[in-house]
């Protein structure tokens, strides 16, 4: 039976990438194919879901398919150049390494080694897959002879999504990761002048690890503290999803400031607690976005004050925002994640057996 | 979004649920139809932002903003400023202090993990004495390079051009 195979870095439960690996394996096998996992690393949780990457070599034959994704510079690029079977990769971007070169060096380093492996890899892989049109504009730069565009599958039901409040005091809430290229000392700006321009019982929550990057965390209680809202600014790390539920049903408006994001996961996971969303229009936000918020060029926070003012208090404007949002998760649903799966093995030559 | 080569994009019908579902993950979330979605008229998004850039802009114009609030929104910021200097992390500690605010059960669960932490050290602590030699080893010739590069770059500082010094050399002729 014809395989295609998955080798990822890293396999974590919590993150896209590892969100995607398993949902892809699991549209790979109801198409009939065999399928399987390959990590250097995998968590603990996690154990058994993925074979080590050494034993890829070994497993894989001339007609087999495996996919690479590529997020950051690791060892098992090698590994992927090496392989004498047909060969994707699975492009998620790399983060500029500018944005951590003063903070965090490390990561700044496999950042830079990512951007290497993209450049020595895209060109010689049969097909590339691209979360955002954004990222396939970068695989395409990069030499990468075919390019499907499949946006990440988005597993929201694990934050039990529910209508957040539109009510009460103003809470604004962006969940990432605190990273520079995140942007999180904007949101924490804007905080201070939506708080000086009559909502002065507004508050802001930002969920997100900073494992890589606690110069830039202890950056921004210091800018909170520095602005006078450092009791009004929450950041609680790393959450549960019951956590991260909890806090997005508790918002009133979904915010993100990022300079560079690859394709947007949060915004799905605002607009599916019914949030209004202000994001700055900036790498792939835009075209996840598309009407369905408020994208805003300026780096003004009183310009993104006043425009997070309006929608809290026009409640024909939320009203309008909450239901495109909810237009707009409907085209990245379950069933156009596998519909787009299938349109990728046509393309590779692998069609389900049920396709004849 | 849909599926699109780098070059072009078509768009594809929206899908028939919301993308919260995914097979074996449980029972679907809220199933949203798109005919269950109100045909809302658009509101002008655009002509808000317009509308707010336009106050926000006037407003600067004329002084509306108090100074301090101004001046506040132009603190930099600066996330690399107080980063500890790499020898505090240097000596890698094997036994962390154990705490535990849970009433009894705290008192049980950090007697057993002082009882792990003990019966383990001998693993352990040779590989954090070993780690904390390197770590130091590398910081000592780190030092020692940056103070090398220092000197190197105050002897090549450039000086002001003496009278009748040198004559300074000049590219080949073409």
């Amino acid at each position: 039976m014809t395989a295609i195979h998955q080798l990822v870095p890293v396999l974590s439960p919590g993150d896209a990438i590892g969100q995607a690996v398993r949902r892809m394996r699991a549209a790979f096998r109801e198409a009939g194919l065999s399928s399987e996992v390959f990590a250097d690393q995998v968590h603990q949780r996690l154990q058994g879901e993925a074979r080590p990457a050494a034993e890829l070599g070994a497993r894989v034959g001339p007609g087999d398919v495996v996919l690479y994704h590529l997020s950051i510079g690791a060892p098992t690029a090698r590994l992927f150049a090496e392989l004498g079977c047909r060969r994707g990769i699975v492009y998620h971007n790399i983060t500029p390494s500018a944005y951590y070169r003063a903070t965090s060096p490390r990561v700044a380093g496999w950042l830079d080694q990512g951007r290497r492996d993209l450049a020595r890899l895209a060109p010689a892989v049969e097909i590339g897959v691209a979360d955002s049109a954004y990222n396939a504009g970068e695989l395409g730069e990069a030499g990468c002879p075919a390019i499907m565009v499949i946006p990440p599958p988005v597993d929201l039901a694990r934050l039990d999504p529910r209508p957040a409040r539109a009510t009460g005091a103003p809470r604004l809430i962006f969940v990432s990761r605190l990273a520079p290229n995140k942007r999180q000392e904007d949101l924490v700006r804007i905080l201070a002048a939506l708080r000086a321009g009559g909502q002065a019982s507004a508050t802001l929550v930002l969920p997100g690890g900073w494992d890589d990057t606690e110069p830039y965390a202890a950056g921004l209680r210091r800018l909170a503290r520095e602005l006078g809202v450092a009791e009004a600014v929450e950041l609680p790390g790393r959450c549960s999803d019951r956590r991260i539920g909890d806090l997005y049903a508790g918002a009133s408006v979904a915010v993100c400031a990022s300079a560079h994001e690859g394709f947007g996961m949060h915004l799905l996971e605002a607009w599916a607690f019914d949030l209004p969303v202000v994001a700055r229009a900036a790498a792939a936000v835009p075209e996840t976005v598309g009407d369905a918020g408020v994208l805003l060029r300026s780096d003004d926070p009183l310009v993104w004050a006043g425009v997070v003012d309006r929608v809290i208090r026009d409640g024909e404007l939320r009203r309008a925002l909450v239901e495109r949002g909810r237009r707009r998760l409907l085209d990245f649903s379950d069933a156009a994640f596998t519909r787009r799966i299938r349109d990728l093995l046509e393309r590779l030559g692998l069609r389900p057996p049920s396709a004849g | 979004m849909s599926d699109q080569s780098a070059a072009g994009a078509d768009r594809q019908p929206p899908a028939e649920t919301t993308g919260a579902t995914r097979a074996g993950a449980g029972p679907p979330i809220r199933q949203v139809d798109a005919a269950d979605i109100d045909a809302s008229p658009a509101p002008d998004v655009e002509r808000m932002v317009g509308e707010v850039t336009e106050e926000v802009e006037r407003g600067r114009r004329e002084g509306s903003y108090p100074a301090p609030l101004l001046a506040a929104l132009e603190v930099p910021f600066h996330p690399d400023e107080g980063l500890e200097p790499p020898e505090a992390s240097a000596v890698v500690q094997s036994a962390r202090p154990l705490r535990s605010t849970r009433p009894v059960v705290g008192e049980l669960t950090v007697f057993g993990k002082r009882v792990v932490r003990r019966l383990l050290s001998w693993y352990v602590a040779p590989i954090a004495r070993d780690q904390t030699r390197f770590n130091l080893a590398i910081l000592r010739e780190l030092r020692a390079l940056e103070e090398r590069v220092t000197r190197i770059e105050g002897s090549s500082a450039p000086s002001a051009p003496e009278q009748g010094g040198p004559e300074r050399p000049r590219p080949p002729a073409p």
